[in-house]
């Protein structure tokens, strides 16, 4: 595609992205005044019901939608650069499975130290980096990509095995804790934790930036990225770093969200059609911001009539995209 | 000959048969919407009905006591226990959701194995109880070995409490482990009593003071809509429950921010699922932002819920009387299932 094709695409795509932010911050039940915006951010009362709807309810969950939208997307294709692989996600390095490891542990076993010292969300952050890391370790001492596709997958399988034996030794009131956080919300996060999160969401996205070229090399394959000087193991480690930044980072505010990692970057290969990681990473950033947005948006529509949680609107889209994805593969 | 004499045979054991089971026409239960009772010439005939298809009753015929039952709900141990007939209980699914003191003793001691869950209970467990009948809730829709377990000569009995949209119809199952345990007359004379005691704890007026139950699950508020037996009992208390007004039967799922505002008057708050503000926040940090979080008096029965869940349904009265000491806002020491959440 024509370098001035995409720019009209980013344009448009620019463009749609405050029109979702709107319609994501009008979907709520509750009408709220222009004026409760503003004040909410330049003069907020805590004790005026409306400006803390807009500050501790609606502002996080936008700023979340996007960062989610994006970052699970980000991971996915970074994730299905590095396997060369178009159904690989984020999750396949058991960066959620890390999470509701931990989680399960700390809230099943009464160790309560992660729970009085870091809360459920901090549990969630060490147990997916510390996933991550694991299976960075693993990655160094591995040749073979698949084989760390399926130790990823084999991570995921052992640890949902301990999560089942912790559920069937649990209590009533740490069951009911465990599966309350594994639901997921993009509501979990409040105003004041904004701040560190995308302090860190922008560094992701600053290093995404910084692999443009090394993600390039890579889709020629391995071998001929290394004879062309790209040391291969170091930008393994770069790639499997930021997706378990990414993907750690929403799964613990987040919780689990489906099949946005796998569906997006597949989208945005196929909308923009190319190779090149500079155009992919804006698209991803965009498309999933949007995506995840305008699902949100619609769920809060819904509210009132039906209740459907995130996770199961994105796989409701998202399975029949992945499915088709598959037949398109074995066409 | 031989063949006449078989059909005479058989004639008179239908006959007798049917004289055995033949109902005298009266269902001793008042409130159940899905179970009958009816007093037969040597026993008691039980029809329950399934609650989501009209075509679908289970009826059969109860003669003896049974020996052994394997009881899959909480609530149908607590009706056992009611009937001081915890020595029936042959199987249980998990020991953990048990408050009777008696059942978990006897737990110990070995007299009863724990089947864990109803959809994946083991049957070599369930065949080495020796139980006669497995009391099942069907939370699930169905209950998926009964016909396995028939063939096995085990019957199953679904229990619809869980349906029934009104407090007294709920505890009314009761009778029917008063016909399992043989102690109709003993369950018949303590249901009157809760139906008694019930009736006098009920409030006329409904207090000024506004009223919230539920709590967070993922993105939504899961409260009791305005049509359940839940908000039944709120208003018989004399709770002033903001969502009285709503329709349906089942549960209600509104976003925290109409809850937010919905709840800016709340000054009780029930049934947050936690028994301390620090668990509550810790599962929904959001919940902290809700005017009531702070302002309002919270109580919750999960200090000990085994207790409640397995004496609430058959004792509503001593829930009612509890919410209505949380209404009135007198001490609230000595509740029966509730404690203030600190």
């Amino acid at each position: 595609m024509k370098d001035w094709t995409l720019k009209w695409m980013f344009i448009c795509l620019l463009c749609f992205l405050p029109l979702a932010m709107y319609l994501h911050l009008i979907s709520g039940q509750i009408e709220l005044s222009f004026a409760s915006y503003l004040d909410s951010i330049l003069n907020f009362d805590s004790k005026n019901t409306s400006q803390v709807l807009v500050r501790e309810f609606r502002v996080p969950r936008l700023l979340m939608a996007m960062m989610a939208g994006a970052g699970l997307s980000l991971s996915g294709m970074f994730m299905q650069t590095l396997f060369k692989n178009p159904l690989a996600g984020p999750y396949v390095l058991g960066i959620n499975s890390g999470a509701s490891l931990l989680i399960a542990l700390s809230l099943m076993t009464g160790v309560h130290f992660f729970q009085s010292n870091f809360g459920l969300i901090g549990t969630a952050l060490i147990g997916a980096f510390a996933a991550g890391l694991l299976m960075m370790l693993i990655a160094q001492r591995l040749k073979s990509q698949i084989t760390l596709l399926l130790v990823g997958l084999m991570f995921g399988s052992f640890t949902s095995a301990i999560v089942s034996i912790l559920e069937s030794f649990a209590g009533a009131e740490s069951l009911k804790s465990y599966t309350m956080w594994s639901m997921g919300s993009l509501q979990q996060v409040e105003f004041g934790q904004l701040g560190i999160i995308l302090v860190i969401f922008a560094l992701g996205i600053v290093a995404s930036f910084l692999l443009v070229k090394p993600l390039n090399m890579l889709v020629i394959g391995e071998k001929s990225a290394a004879l062309l000087g790209l040391p291969i193991k170091a930008t393994r480690m770069f790639v499997l770093l930021l997706t378990a930044l990414f993907a750690g980072l929403i799964t613990a505010f987040c919780g689990p969200i489906a099949f946005v990692g796998i569906a997006i970057p597949n989208l945005s290969r196929i909308l923009f059609q190319t190779t090149n990681h500079r155009y992919l990473i804006i698209g991803n950033i965009l498309i999933g911001a949007i995506f995840l947005l305008l699902t949100d948006a619609f769920i809060q529509v819904l509210e009132g009539h039906i209740s459907i949680p995130l996770n199961a609107l994105t796989s409701i889209i998202g399975a029949p995209f992945v499915v088709f994805l598959l037949i398109r593969k074995l066409r | 000959m031989v063949v006449l004499l078989l059909c005479l045979a058989s004639c008179s054991n239908q006959e007798k048969q049917s004289q055995q089971t033949k109902s005298t026409g009266v269902n001793i239960c008042r409130y159940s919407k899905y179970l009958g009772v009816f007093k037969t010439k040597n026993g008691y005939l039980i029809r329950i009905q399934h609650p989501d298809n009209q075509k679908k009753r289970f009826q059969f015929y109860v003669s003896n006591a049974a020996q052994h039952l394997a009881v899959l709900s909480s609530t149908h141990i607590g009706m056992l226990s009611a009937l001081n007939e915890e020595k029936r209980i042959a199987a249980i699914t998990d020991i953990r959701y048990v408050y009777s003191p008696l059942v978990k003793k006897r737990f110990k001691q070995k007299h009863m194995v724990a089947l864990q869950n109803e959809q994946t209970m083991s049957v070599d467990q369930l065949l080495r109880s020796k139980s006669e009948y497995v009391v099942y809730s069907a939370f699930s829709g169905s209950f998926s070995q009964e016909e396995r377990l028939e063939k096995l000569g085990i019957h199953c009995i679904p229990n619809f409490d869980w349906r029934e949209q009104t407090a007294l119809g709920r505890a009314e199952w009761l009778l029917l482990f008063g016909v399992l345990s043989a102690k109709v007359p003993e369950a018949v004379e303590l249901f009157k009593s809760i139906e008694i005691a019930y009736e006098r704890a009920k409030k006329e007026n409904v207090n000024s003071k506004e009223m919230i139950s539920g709590n967070v699950t993922g993105d939504f508020w899961y409260a009791p809509a305005g049509q359940s037996f839940m908000s039944e009992l709120f208003k018989n208390s004399g709770l002033n429950y903001i969502y009285h007004g709503t329709k349906g039967t089942g549960s209600l799922a509104y976003s925290m921010e109409k809850v937010m505002k919905d709840g800016s008057n709340v000054k009780i708050w029930l049934n947050p699922g936690f028994s301390s503000k620090n668990e509550i926040v810790q599962v929904n940090p959001k919940a902290k932002y809700m005017p009531f979080f702070k302002e309002a008096r919270i109580f919750c029965y999960t200090h000990d819920g085994n207790k409640f869940w397995e004496m609430s349904t058959l004792r509503p009265d001593w829930l009612l009387e509890d919410l209505a000491q949380i209404a009135a806002g007198k001490t609230t020491k000595n509740l029966h299932f509730y404690k203030e959440v600190k």
